[in-house]
């Protein structure tokens, strides 16, 4: 190896090296903070022990043996790693949008543990998220909670091991758009949408029945497999959540309908713009929300939207969390929970939990994630300032007892994975702000289709 | 009866070409001997001053000192070397590539449950449909040194089966020495139709493969008591995986980069087939999971542009790119003459480790075939993706970032000849091997080495200048713009959109006809710009309801062409390939 | 006595708002006396005392000022006055559904067409006006978009039933200067396509701005003889100003080397610029400091440019201009959620700007880039009453704003959003029939 290999390997050494210090789960005291635990309230002065990657203890002047990383968290504050209930970093794919019905396709089976988005979201102090499948079909694809180990390479240790399955559907202009208006079949409207539903619920309590009396004995030959059918009979027995992306509240009412005749109940509304004038029904059916801070106008279906939906659907005790759907929003999370002190005035452990123990309850992980409880996996992010202050900053976050952002070891380029024929990394003239509204509108036929 | 005229003519057509082709002078003999020669016999093991005598189309002696039979045609191999016939462990060599392409979407597909064959399943394909013995990619591919090619179909996520061939034959028949020994497998997507992406693909691959596991035993049932049994009736696709269920036939599956790579080893693991991963570009850093596994490896031959040392210079004689990106200059040194009122500019620290991190990558790709060296698992190239004329140069580059020759002399003879199960019969010059043969003035090692001969199953071929090679395989004239085109828009983040082209005129006028496989309309365009070998053209077409101003720039050679697609004044572009599919007069 | 009038009005105001279901109040006009409120002057300091606003401007500041006949005193003890915010570039009221192509009236098909006027288009009525005002801003420079020269921007306040009423002074030509980034992640150009393009657009500049500088001799010779002009040039004539220098020039340029590019060109042209965008102006931001050229920059809740950058390099990139000596206006580039001007300019602020010159840059800063300071961006005697009162830091997503005013009217703190809070937060009826 002559010497220009030996420095263009340096940097790449360091990187690696860095990388690999996180993936040595070491033990972490973090000493002297301010933490806000979410479900027994804020504690001034007092450490959080992780050990073995989960929560080892809570309280005042702990100490630890010498191999135990110590931080310094004086003044600031100390609270569970963000989770998103709605996001689609992380992934190669995001739609499979040829069909009304694609129960089958997991977006599991895509997920790119180079994509610096992960990296991002952390330095937002987000250590899960939701990665989903887009809103192009009534049942779309299954999702992945996936946990920002950012620096492992094999995409399956990005899976949060033992979270429930779960599946998006979608209602109103997307999938009317896609498969209505762009392949001229059903669903067009939203009574079509309805039907798609109640079509692919039905076959799959057939199909379901079919093999239970084949596995029976009952049949001599095997009915005729269907990956398809196998997850949405998945779905009606209730072992994988529903997140449906949905705007109004007649659409809203109407998927509750459906299920109730199926008699599943797990379902988390996402997006939900007019959640708002439905809060009472969606209490009462147990339903969940996971809402933007502010996002609206984007479409028709969002013209009567409002801030305020957080503030009313929790106020109307409807479990509801906040999220980004966007590679731009995750990394500020804190301060979307904040806008719902602006419009509502909820309470500061109100609007945190819209980014903490309510997403892990949509999400089925509230008993691993979302609140500082001793048991707890050791996930935390560390703030400069209280999280729903604008001048808080991220300040170190950890997931599973590893250190995966520290503000004071942040090198400027965080790729994994870089492109060889690219002979500098492009720049981008839009953010990904912009190019979500660019997606919604011209090119939504041609490109994904996301929130 | 158009139809007919138009076979009629291409009847004629090869027919003319072949008499060109054949010499009029009739063999005398078809024993051969190369005498004095430095003959590798395989890779480590070498016979200098040796003499290697063919017969029958076998290897019949090779040795110090062997009896040269009197019918022998004796090739003096004063200081020349001799190796036993390249073997591509996975190629295309003999698929014509306009056969390949798509028909496209027929009128009134079901755009969520497309026929398989349109969805890209057609695993009972077999390649004895496409081959064509006359393809300019088998004399090619044997002027590279190459005599035996594994050849798959090409298509998308099961293309079909693949077969072992004699890179040399008058006919199919002739060529293929053991028929459908693989299925082709890719997460490669259709083009806007179901399985549109690689999850689509994913989870149809998994209904395929348990839907064929339950017709086999359905079908196993009722051979056995069909009396009160729902009678088994499966499609040719389905039935043609029974023998992949079985683990009789492994797939070949297509995993370039890590991910795709990693994708593949998942979905055997989850499904169990035998698997070969192919066509690996990136795969160092799964090197201990495909060890562990056990996994058979078969690596690209293409690099990333820009990765060797040839693609540098080309570069750098381009000129550079736009002014930030200047640096590269500082690194390439010498000879590079700057124009002397361009100040060089200042790399920042952080412009200096970007470039690092990309050279270093480059190093990584290029290396990688060393990587799999050291780690002792063996592996063939395949020739799916790479350029013929880039082969050598790219097993160089590789040689140079530390693979050894005798490991990519390994590559190309004994490891895909074992991979292939083949062994017994080629990969080296053994006695009683099939006599494939590459004969070259010094080692094929060195940069300006000459392949004289490639013996094919104990056929001469006496390997000629480039220009009269070029006569053969080509046989149209090039850069014929006129014609109609079947093209591939790479839509990014969508299924590719495919269609036809068809450029109507003669010398600088020309119009335009531009159809795609989604739907019927057909956009006349009345101007097309003609400069050397680009053509360019505007027009406009409803996407959603909304009027797009649509731009397409294209580079024409030969009967391929590649350019830009630009949409609504560049606010999205894409590449757009596309290949002749015929000729003003057919 | 005022104060429970007011109060009356209020409630009726409140009744007529629930019978007729989101309709906005009427803005209030008439005279209002601030009273002890801690007044962030941004032009003076921080002071307590009173503040007066009469005839639609900011009458008086001052301690202990006598309530006038007729005027509406306003309690502001343990409050802040704030001048209203401006943010440098939107598309307020030139959009009113994304996805609906028929509500968009920014972006007109040509390449050079300065002469669309982004004014014309505003809608005063568009439902984002009042969801953007109660947030404390109160100007908003409004923006066409497309191609190389799109049209002209103007600067609007958000209050008015006219274009016209809202017109706040300020306008200013576009030029999307040719850029050499990708446009987007779809984007599959190579370098070698976008450099050739890029080339392209450089030279159609060139010789479109020496046809601009020849219109606008010839103009000026013929100025006695309009005759000698060819015909109507709308196009031409739109940049008449820009061309002698009295119209600024908004160049858009977000890459470090376009930025150079247009550095120079500017420089060459002697044009009257101001950049936007400005996306990689960090690393170019000596050079825009010397050469003494304001910047519009944002939105700073943006992820950066390339996947190499820094996680925080569009929260940054404000403060490190400000701090090389570059004046920073912060834009929001939005239509719906330009309300979120203050959060842009909070993440500037925390990301090594800081408050005060984060305050300042949507402020007197934006005022003084669009040559309105006179008028408009703090808390001075004569300029226009364009101000809120908060119970704190406007960039606290905490902090309520409490009253607003913009050209001296009162304005309702009412938008769709907050109508329909109040009608379904505690819905009836609820659950039952």
């Amino acid at each position: 190896m002559n010497n220009s290999m030996m420095n263009h390997k340096l940097y790449t050494a360091i990187l690696l090296l860095l990388v690999s210090q996180w993936m040595m789960a070491q033990d972490v005291l973090i000493k002297n903070g301010t933490v806000i635990t979410i479900t027994d309230g804020v504690k001034e002065n007092t450490d959080v022990l992780i050990q073995n990657g989960r929560i080892k203890s809570i309280g005042e002047g702990l100490s630890a043996g010498d191999e135990v990383r110590v931080v310094d968290a004086e003044g600031m504050y100390v609270m569970p790693g963000i989770i998103d209930a709605h996001s689609h970093i992380g992934i190669d794919v995001v739609n499979e949008s040829t069909a009304p019905v694609t129960a089958e396709v997991r977006v599991g089976d895509v997920i790119n543990p180079y994509a610096v988005s992960i990296y991002r979201a952390l330095a937002g102090g987000v250590t899960t998220s939701h990665a989903m499948h887009g809103s192009a079909n009534a049942i779309g694809g299954q999702c992945e909670t996936i946990k920002h180990r950012y620096g492992e390479e094999d995409p399956e240790a990005l899976k949060m091991e033992g979270a429930p399955r779960t599946i998006k559907f979608a209602l109103g202009e997307n999938p009317m758009r896609v498969h209505g208006e762009g392949q001229g079949i059903q669903p067009k409207t939203r009574m079509g949408i309805e039907q798609v539903f109640r079509k692919a619920f039905a076959e799959a309590q057939e199909y379901a029945s079919a093999w239970k009396d084949y596995n029976a004995g009952k049949k001599q030959v095997a009915p005729a497999y269907d990956v398809r059918k196998e997850a949405v009979a998945d779905i009606l027995s209730g072992e994988i959540i529903i997140h449906c992306h949905s705007y109004r509240a007649d659409e809203i009412l109407m998927l509750m309908d459906v299920l109730e005749d199926y008699g599943v109940n797990q379902i988390c509304f996402q997006h939900v713009n007019e959640g708002f004038k439905v809060a009472p029904e969606l209490a009462a059916f147990g339903a969940s929300a996971s809402v933007f801070a502010d996002w609206w106008a984007y479409k028709f279906e969002v013209y009567y939207s409002t801030a305020y939906n957080a503030a009313i659907l929790t106020k109307n005790n409807v479990v509801t969390s906040i999220n980004s759907d966007s590679g731009e929003l995750i990394r500020h999370l804190y301060h979307e929970a904040g806008k719902s002190q602006k419009y509502g005035d909820l309470t500061d452990n109100e609007a945190l939990k819209l980014i903490t123990i309510n997403p892990a309850k949509q999400l089925g992980i509230d008993d691993r994630v979302g609140s500082l409880e001793v048991g707890k996996d050791g996930d935390v992010a560390i703030f400069s300032a209280h999280p729903l202050s604008i001048y808080a900053i991220p300040q170190m976050t950890i997931v599973d007892g590893t250190v995966r952002f520290d503000i004071q070891a942040d090198p400027i380029d965080m790729r994994l994975d870089i492109d060889p024929e690219e002979e500098m990394p492009a720049f981008y003239e839009l953010d990904a702000h912009d190019h979500h509204r660019c997606m919604e509108g011209v090119f939504e036929e041609l490109f994904m289709h996301q929130h | 009866m158009v139809k007919h005229l138009s076979l009629l003519l291409l009847l004629l057509l090869s027919a003319l070409s072949q008499s060109w082709g054949q010499d009029d002078v009739p063999d005398v003999t078809s024993t051969f001997a190369i005498t004095n020669a430095n003959i590798i016999v395989k890779p480590g093991q070498i016979i200098e001053g040796g003499t290697i005598v063919i017969k029958d189309g076998l290897i019949h002696q090779v040795g110090k000192s062997v009896t040269i039979p009197i019918d022998a045609e004796v090739i003096a191999g004063d200081s020349m070397f001799v190796y036993a016939g390249f073997i591509a462990a996975a190629s295309h060599a003999g698929i014509p590539s306009k056969e390949e392409k798509r028909q496209g979407r027929p009128e009134g597909v079901k755009v969520s449950d497309p026929p398989n064959d349109v969805a890209g399943i057609t695993p009972q394909k077999s390649i004895r449909e496409t081959l064509k013995h006359n393809d300019g990619s088998i004399a090619a591919l044997r002027k590279q040194g190459f005599t035996i090619s594994h050849t798959l179909p090409k298509g998308r996520m099961m293309a079909g089966r693949g077969s072992i061939i004699l890179l040399d034959g008058e006919s199919a028949d002739d060529m293929i020495l053991r028929e459908d020994v693989s299925l082709a497998g890719s997460l490669k997507s259709a083009p806007r139709i179901y399985p549109g992406t690689t999850i689509g693909v994913l989870a149809k691959w998994r209904q395929l493969y348990r839907q064929a596991d339950l017709a086999k035993d359905h079908e196993k049932k009722y051979k056995m008591a069909p009396s009160g049994m729902k009678r088994p009736s499966f499609s040719q696709e389905i039935k043609s995986l029974y023998p992949v269920v079985n683990q009789e036939v492994p797939v070949f599956f297509s995993g370039p980069k890590q991910m795709d790579l990693h994708r593949a080893m998942q979905l055997q693991k989850e499904l169990g087939f035998k698997m070969v991963a192919m066509d690996i570009e990136q795969g160092w850093k799964l090197i201990p999971r495909l060890k562990s596994s056990g996994t058979t490896a078969i690596l690209g031959m293409n690099l990333p542009k820009g990765a060797t040392k040839k693609d540098k210079k080309k570069d750098k004689k381009k000129g550079d790119d736009a002014k930030e990106e200047k640096g590269e200059k500082e690194d390439v040194g010498d000879e590079d003459k700057k124009k002397p009122e361009e100040k060089k500019e200042e790399l920042t620290e952080e412009k200096k480790a970007l470039k690092k991190r990309i050279k270093s990558s480059q190093a990584d790709y290029v290396g990688q075939a060393a990587a799999f060296e050291k780690a002792a698992i063996p592996f063939g190239f395949s020739l799916t993706k790479v350029k013929t004329a880039d082969i050598k140069k790219n097993l160089m580059a590789m040689v140079e970032a530390g693979l050894s020759e005798d490991a990519a002399l390994a590559a190309l003879t004994t490891n895909p000849a074992k991979i292939l199960g083949i062994s017994s019969m080629a990969g080296t010059l053994e006695k009683g091997k099939m006599a494939n043969i590459i004969v070259a003035d010094t080692s094929y090692f060195k940069e300006k080495v000459n392949i004289k001969y490639v013996f094919v199953d104990g056929h001469k071929h006496e390997m000629e200048v480039k220009k009269k090679e070029k006569k053969k395989g080509e046989g149209e004239a090039t850069g014929e713009i006129a014609g109609t085109w079947s093209y591939v828009v790479d839509v990014p983040g969508d299924s590719p959109v495919e269609g036809k082209l068809k450029l109507i005129g003669a010398d600088d006028s020309y119009t335009a006809e531009i159809t795609t496989d989604t739907d019927s309309d057909m956009i006349e365009i009345s101007e097309v710009e003609v400069d050397g070998n680009n053509v360019s053209f505007a027009f406009t077409t409803d996407i959603d309801g909304q009027t797009m101003p649509i731009s397409m720039s294209i580079d024409i050679t030969d009967d391929e062409f590649e350019g830009t697609v630009s949409i609504a004044g560049g606010m999205m572009t894409a590449p757009i390939t596309g290949s002749k599919t015929s000729t003003p007069n057919e | 006595m005022k104060i429970i009038i007011s109060y009356i009005i209020a409630a009726i105001l409140i009744t007529s708002q629930l019978a007729s279901a989101q309709q906005i109040a009427k803005t209030e006009t008439g005279s209002f006396l601030l009273r002890g409120g801690t007044l962030v002057t941004v032009s003076n300091g921080t002071i307590t005392g009173d503040l007066l606003v009469a005839d639609g401007k900011i009458k008086s500041i001052g301690e202990s000022i006598p309530l006038p006949a007729g005027a509406i005193e306003i309690d502001c003890a343990g409050k802040y006055v704030y001048p209203g915010m401006i943010d440098g570039g939107t598309k307020l009221g030139l959009q009113e559904v994304g996805s609906v192509s028929l509500t968009s009236d920014h972006n007109e098909i040509g390449d050079f067409i300065p002469h669309m006027e982004a004014l014309t288009a505003v809608n005063p009525n568009a439902v984002s006006i009042p969801v953007t005002r109660v947030n404390g801003i109160t100007s908003a420079l409004v923006v066409p978009s497309g191609g190389s020269f799109p049209g002209t921007a103007s600067l609007i306040n958000l209050v008015g039933y006219t274009p016209d009423q809202m017109y706040a002074g300020f306008k200013g030509a576009v030029l999307n200067f040719p850029a050499t980034g990708k446009r987007g992640w779809w984007d599959r150009r190579s370098a070698e396509d976008i450099k050739k393009e890029a080339e392209k657009a450089m030279k159609t500049l060139d010789d479109t701005w020496k046809k601009v500088k020849l219109y606008a001799k010839i103009n000026a010779a013929a100025s006695s003889d309009k005759k000698a002009l060819a015909g109507y040039n709308p196009s031409m004539d739109a940049m008449l100003q820009v061309a002698n220098g009295t119209r600024h020039l908004l160049v858009e340029v977000n890459k470090e080397a376009d930025i150079k590019a247009a550095l120079k060109w500017i420089e060459k042209n002697e044009v009257n610029a101001i950049l936007t965008g400005v996306s990689e102006g960090y690393r170019v931001a000596a050079d825009i400091a010397k050469a003494d050229l304001p910047v519009i920059v944002g939105p700073v809740l943006s992820i950066p440019g390339r996947q190499s950058d820094k996680y925080d390099a569009a929260y940054t990139n404000p403060g490190l201009l400000h701090k090389a000596g570059v004046k920073v206006v912060l834009r929001t580039s939005s239509y719906e959620n330009v309300r979120n001007l203050p959060y842009n300019a909070g993440f500037a602020a925390a990301y090594g700007m800081g408050t005060e010159a984060a305050l300042r840059s949507v402020t007197l800063s934006a005022a003084e880039v669009f040559g309105v300071a006179g008028q408009l961006g703090s808390l001075d005697e004569g300029k226009i009453a364009n101000l809120f009162v908060s119970d704190g830091d406007p960039f606290e997503t905490k902090t309520d704003i409490y009253h607003l005013f913009i050209s001296g009217r009162k304005v309702p703190l009412e938008s769709r959003h907050t109508l329909l809070y109040d009608e379904f937060l505690n819905r009836d009826p609820g659950l039952k029939k």
